[in-house]
């Protein structure tokens, strides 16, 4: 075994690169050298528009797939990821808040802004006010209902409570209405 | 050794004649290794260049304070990985072509007559790639262990327990073959 490993240790000794080789290998080693940087620098712009154009394809191809993802699939939690990363790399949000900074404190703004902020501010007020009236408006309703209702607190008795009850609660309108009737019954008697 | 260095440093830093040197010496090595894994003269021609090309390309990457690391085992490296491509491109493994030293009349009578180098070139062939490469590399090139080690990315202690079921392995197959024929 180790004879005939031996044997084939000389064979593989004694081969030998042809002639011709050995003379023209150093230009032909220059030459290839040569060639494929010329080749790389002839096709460098092909070479980029190609790299851009499969860029193109590849966020096309992307962003159609990320339209289609549901909710709870894998996909869509891989595009809610890639947006989170995209938001915190670019700092920026996809719906900022404007911050509510009092007129005193930004002196930076402009007179525009301010004036709308005024006109924005004089319109809530009115919105303010107007509400105030209806409440105000309400709160008489109530009071002339209540004092009606001591009005006839006086002259009908239960049938004072039996109001009030059918304010508070409607569910109790059978009970309510029949100690009306009752009421009337009495006043009738 | 130092004059080696002083020419690599060169050819780092562009000199074409210094790496024309570097070619000169190592050409002849490469090529047999070529020749041997290709069994092609044509193919181990074309290898052998593209070697000394992708060389030259990355001659800056090559780090002269690495242990056991020389610039034969630098080329050698390169050598490998072209022989291993090529063989993927051709669909086959690059000694698929051993192979066709087939076992008929001819190869039989050869064995008869004591020739049998063409045995174990079959028995060579059904090995493993990588463990081809650690018997060529270790008895034909005969390099040391740890250098082999580098040329084929595996530890010293690996490689030496590889070489030696390697062995062990062209030792059954050879007499496997022979005995078929008896």
């Amino acid at each position: 075994m180790e004879d005939e490993i031996k044997k084939l240790k000389i064979e593989y000794q004694s081969t030998t690169p042809p002639k011709f080789l050995v003379d023209s290998g150093i230009s032909d080693l220059w030459n290839r050298v040569d060639n494929q940087k010329r080749f790389i620098e002839a096709h460098f712009v092909q070479f980029l528009a190609l790299g851009i154009l499969i860029l193109i394809i590849m966020s096309g191809f992307i962003g159609v797939i990320s339209a289609q993802a549901k909710p709870g699939s894998t996909l869509y939690f891989v595009k809610k990821f890639t947006q989170k990363a995209v938001r915190i790399i670019s700092n920026t949000q996809i719906n900022p808040i404007k911050p509510t900074v009092s007129p005193s404190l930004s002196p930076s703004e402009t007179i525009e802004e301010k004036k709308g902020e005024k006109d924005s501010n004089l319109e809530s007020n009115q919105n303010r006010n107007n509400n105030h009236e209806e409440v105000k408006g309400v709160k008489a309703f109530e009071n002339a209902r209540n004092s009606e209702n001591k009005a006839s607190e006086n002259s009908h008795g239960k049938n004072d409570n039996s109001k009030n009850d059918e304010s508070q609660d409607h569910s109790s309108d059978g009970n309510t209405n029949g100690q009306n009737n009752e009421g009337h019954d009495q006043e009738e008697d | 050794m130092e004059e080696l260095k002083h020419l690599i440093q060169k050819a780092q830093n562009g000199d074409r004649e210094s790496f024309s040197e570097i070619y000169k010496l190592y050409f002849e090595k490469i090529f047999k290794y070529c020749k041997f894994n290709t069994n092609d003269e044509f193919e181990a021609q074309d290898i052998c260049q593209e070697t000394f090309v992708k060389a030259w390309k990355s001659i800056k990457k090559f780090d002269y304070s690495r242990p056991n690391w020389s610039i034969q085992a630098f080329l050698f490296t390169i050598a490998r990985n072209l022989i291993i491509d090529r063989g993927r491109r051709k669909k086959e493994l690059p000694l698929g072509q051993f192979q066709e030293i087939t076992t008929n009349e001819d190869f039989y009578e050869s064995i008869d007559r004591g020739n049998n180098i063409k045995l174990i070139r079959l028995a060579l062939s059904k090995l493993e790639e990588i463990e081809r490469q650690i018997i060529i590399l270790r008895y034909f090139e005969e390099m040391d262990t740890k250098e082999i080690a580098n040329i084929l990315e595996i530890k010293d202690g690996a490689l030496r327990v590889r070489l030696h079921r390697a062995m062990e392995k062209l030792k059954n197959i050879t007499e496997g073959l022979y005995g078929r024929r008896n």
